[in-house]
C-alpha cells in the first residue's frame, strides 16, 4: 500500500514537472543562422541592427541553410530567414510591408531585404580570375544567374573568350558558392583549358583566403568591413539576393513590416498574438 | 650468420614498433600543444573567471561567456545517463542470465551495430523522429535538452551492456550459487548479489558513457537547439561546448576563434577528468 502511494506520488510529480515547463501555446519560436554566417551578418545588417541590438539569444541556431528549412517546416510556430535565391518553390516566405521576395521585386529594390553577393580580390589579381569575373558579369553570365534564381546585374559588356589557360581558385560563402559553380560550368565549356576551383569556406574564411593568397577571388555574401577594405582588397558585385522571412506552410501570418521582423527577431515581439492583433488593427 | 640477421631483423622491427607507440604519443602530445598555445592567450584576453563564468555569448560584440554551454554540455550528459544507463544495465543482465541462445545472436549483432552507427545518423534520426514526437507530445519546438538526452542515452547504450556484461560475466559463478543455495529467487540473487559485485566494473562502463555523450558533437548539434542560455526547463533549448565549436568554427577569425579553442580547451579538461576518474575506478577494481 505505502508502495502504492509513492508510485503514484512519484508519476504525479513527474507529471506537473513536465506539465509546468511547456512553453506557452503562443510563443515565436526564432530559428537563426550561427554566428558569422553571411546569411545572418546581412540579416542583421539588413534589419538595421545596431551595434548593442543583437537577434535573440533565445533563438534557435542552426548551421546550415538546409536544417533551417527542416526546422521552419517542421514547426507551425517558428520563423526563420533563407537566402531567397534558395528558397525552393514549398516554403512559405512572407511579404514584407507588403512586397514578396521575388526576383522583380528584388532587382527593382522595392524588397526591402537585398543584398549583394561579392567577387573580393586583391591587387595583383591574375589574367585568368579577372578573365572569370569579365564572363560573370556578362549577358551571358547574367543569364545563368537568373536561371539559378538569383538576381544578375544589368547591362554588362559582351564577353569575348580570349583562349586563355590556366587556374582559378574560389572560396567563400556557402550561398554564393552554388551560383558561382552554375557560372564556372558554364566557363570552363567556353574555355576548356581553364581549371576553376570553389571552396566553399563561409565569407569571412573566404575574404580571409585571398588576403593570405591563398585564393585568387573571394566570394561573399556580406560587405566588406573598413579593415578588410583597408587592407587593400577591392569587391566586384556579381549579383543580388533578397533575405525571405519564412513560416510554417499552416501560418495564417501573409505579411509582416519590417519594423515586426525586426522586433521578432530581436526579442521583443515573443508572442505570435501580438502580431495577429496589429495586422488586424 | 644467419642468427646474426635475424637480430638485426628483431632490432629493426623493434624501432618500428616503438616508432608507432611513439606516434601516437606525439598526436596526443601536439594537440595537448595546439589545444593550450592557442586556448590559453584567448583566454587570458577574455579574463578566464569573465570566460568560465559568463552569462553571455556574442562574438559580434566581442562577449565570450561559456557558462551556458558548460551547463548544456552537463545538463545533456546527465540526461543521457539517466536515460542510457538504467536501460543499459537491465539488458546486460537480460543478456547474461535470461536471453535465449537464438535470440542472443540477433541481439549482441545488434547491440554491437548500435555502437558502429555513424553519429551524423543518430542525427538526423533524432530530428526526423524524436523532434516531432517531442514537439507533439509537449507542444514546443522539439529541440532541447530532453529530445538530445534520449538521443544521446541511446548512443551511450552500446557502451554501458557491452562493459555490463562483461562485468557480469566475470562475476564468479559462486556468488550466484551461493546465493540461490542460501534462499534467494533467481532475481534476488541477480539484483542483490551479481550486480553489486561488477559494480566497479559497470562504474567504468558508466564513466566511458560520459566521456561519449560529453563529448559528442555532430547529433547533437541537430537536435539541441543551440541557443546560448541557460535551459530553465528540460524542454528549453540548450547549447553543448562541442556544438558550440562546430557551429562557429568555420566562419570565426581573430579573438573568436581563439574563444572557441578555448572551449575546446574546457572540453578537454572535462575528458581528462573523466578519463582520469575512468582508471582511478580500474584501479581500485576487486574483478
Amino acid at each position: 500500500m505505502r508502495q502504492k502511494i509513492q508510485w503514484t506520488a512519484a508519476a504525479l510529480s513527474l507529471l506537473f514537472l513536465l506539465g509546468s515547463c511547456t512553453v506557452d501555446a503562443g510563443d515565436i519560436v526564432v530559428v537563426t543562422r550561427e554566428e558569422g554566417s553571411g546569411t545572418r551578418a546581412a540579416m542583421t545588417q539588413l534589419l538595421d541592427f545596431g551595434a548593442d541590438m543583437y537577434i535573440t539569444p533565445r533563438a534557435e541556431v542552426v548551421g546550415s541553410n538546409a536544417v533551417m528549412l527542416l526546422s521552419v517546416l517542421g514547426y507551425d510556430r517558428a520563423i526563420g530567414y533563407v537566402s531567397a535565391g534558395a528558397m525552393g518553390k514549398d516554403v512559405k516566405s512572407v511579404s514584407i510591408d507588403g512586397v514578396s521576395p521575388t526576383q522583380e521585386n528584388i532587382r527593382s529594390g522595392t524588397y526591402p531585404m537585398k543584398r549583394s553577393f561579392l567577387f573580393v580580390t586583391n591587387d595583383n589579381i591574375h589574367a585568368v580570375a579577372q578573365d572569370f569575373i569579365r564572363f560573370s558579369c556578362s549577358p551571358a553570365g547574367a543569364a545563368l544567374i537568373s536561371d539559378a534564381g538569383y538576381v544578375p546585374l544589368e547591362g554588362g559588356d559582351a564577353y569575348i573568350p580570349s583562349g586563355i589557360s590556366g587556374k582559378v581558385v574560389l572560396a567563400g560563402s556557402t550561398s554564393v558558392a552554388p551560383v558561382v559553380e552554375f557560372l564556372a560550368d558554364a566557363y570552363t565549356e567556353i574555355n576548356p583549358d581553364v581549371h576553376i576551383e570553389v571552396q566553399q569556406t563561409g565569407s569571412s574564411a573566404g575574404i580571409s583566403s585571398v588576403l593570405e593568397g591563398v585564393a585568387d577571388i573571394g566570394m561573399s555574401s556580406r560587405e566588406l568591413t573598413d579593415t578588410e577594405r583597408g587592407s587593400g582588397l577591392t569587391d566586384t558585385i556579381v549579383a543580388y539576393d533578397g533575405i525571405a522571412v519564412i513560416v510554417h506552410e499552416t501560418s495564417p501570418v501573409t505579411d509582416l513590416s519590417i519594423g515586426q521582423v525586426r522586433g521578432i527577431f530581436s526579442g521583443d515581439i515573443t508572442k505570435w498574438q501580438t502580431v495577429y492583433d496589429a495586422q488586424e488593427g | 650468420m644467419h642468427s646474426k640477421a635475424s637480430k638485426v631483423r628483431e632490432r629493426g622491427m623493434q624501432a618500428v614498433f616503438l616508432l608507432c607507440a611513439c606516434f601516437s604519443m606525439a598526436a596526443v602530445l601536439l594537440i595537448c600543444l595546439f589545444l593550450f598555445t592557442n586556448g590559453i592567450p584567448a583566454m587570458r584576453e577574455i579574463g578566464i573567471w569573465n570566460f568560465l563564468t559568463g552569462m553571455e555569448w556574442r562574438p559580434s560584440q566581442d562577449i565570450y561567456g561559456i557558462f551556458p554551454m558548460i551547463v548544456g554540455s552537463l545538463y545533456v550528459t546527465a540526461g543521457a545517463i539517466l536515460t542510457g544507463v538504467p536501460v543499459g544495465i537491465l539488458t546486460a543482465v537480460f543478456l547474461v542470465k535470461y536471453c535465449p541462445k537464438k535470440l542472443y545472436a540477433v541481439l549482441k549483432p545488434a547491440v554491437q551495430l548500435l555502437a558502429g552507427i555513424p553519429s551524423i545518423i543518430y542525427g538526423f534520426f533524432g530530428l526526423m523522429v524524436l523532434v516531432p514526437a517531442i514537439q507533439r507530445l509537449f507542444d514546443t519546438s522539439g529541440k532541447g535538452v530532453l529530445t538530445a538526452s534520449l538521443l544521446l542515452g541511446m548512443m551511450i547504450l552500446p557502451t554501458v551492456i557491452n562493459t555490463s556484461e562483461a562485468a557480469l560475466r566475470a562475476v564468479p559463478a559462486s556468488y550466484y550459487e551461493g546465493a540461490l543455495a542460501l534462499g534467494a529467487t533467481r532475481e534476488q540473487s541477480m539484483i542483490r548479489v551479481m550486480l553489486p559485485a561488477a559494480g566497479s566494473g559497470i562504474l567504468s562502463g558508466v564513466v566511458l558513457g560520459i566521456g561519449r555523450a560529453i563529448g559528442e558533437t555532430m547529433a547533437v548539434v541537430m537536435i539541441a537547439g543551440n541557443q546560448a542560455i541557460l535551459p530553465d526547463s528540460i524542454l528549453s533549448g540548450t547549447r553543448t561546448l562541442t556544438a558550440n565549436i562546430v557551429l562557429e568554427m568555420a566562419y570565426a577569425a581573430q579573438l573568436h576563434r581563439g574563444a572557441l579553442i578555448a572551449t575546446a580547451v574546457v572540453l578537454f579538461v572535462f575528458i581528462l577528468l573523466i578519463n582520469l576518474s575512468f582508471s582511478a575506478i580500474k584501479r581500485g577494481r576487486r574483478i
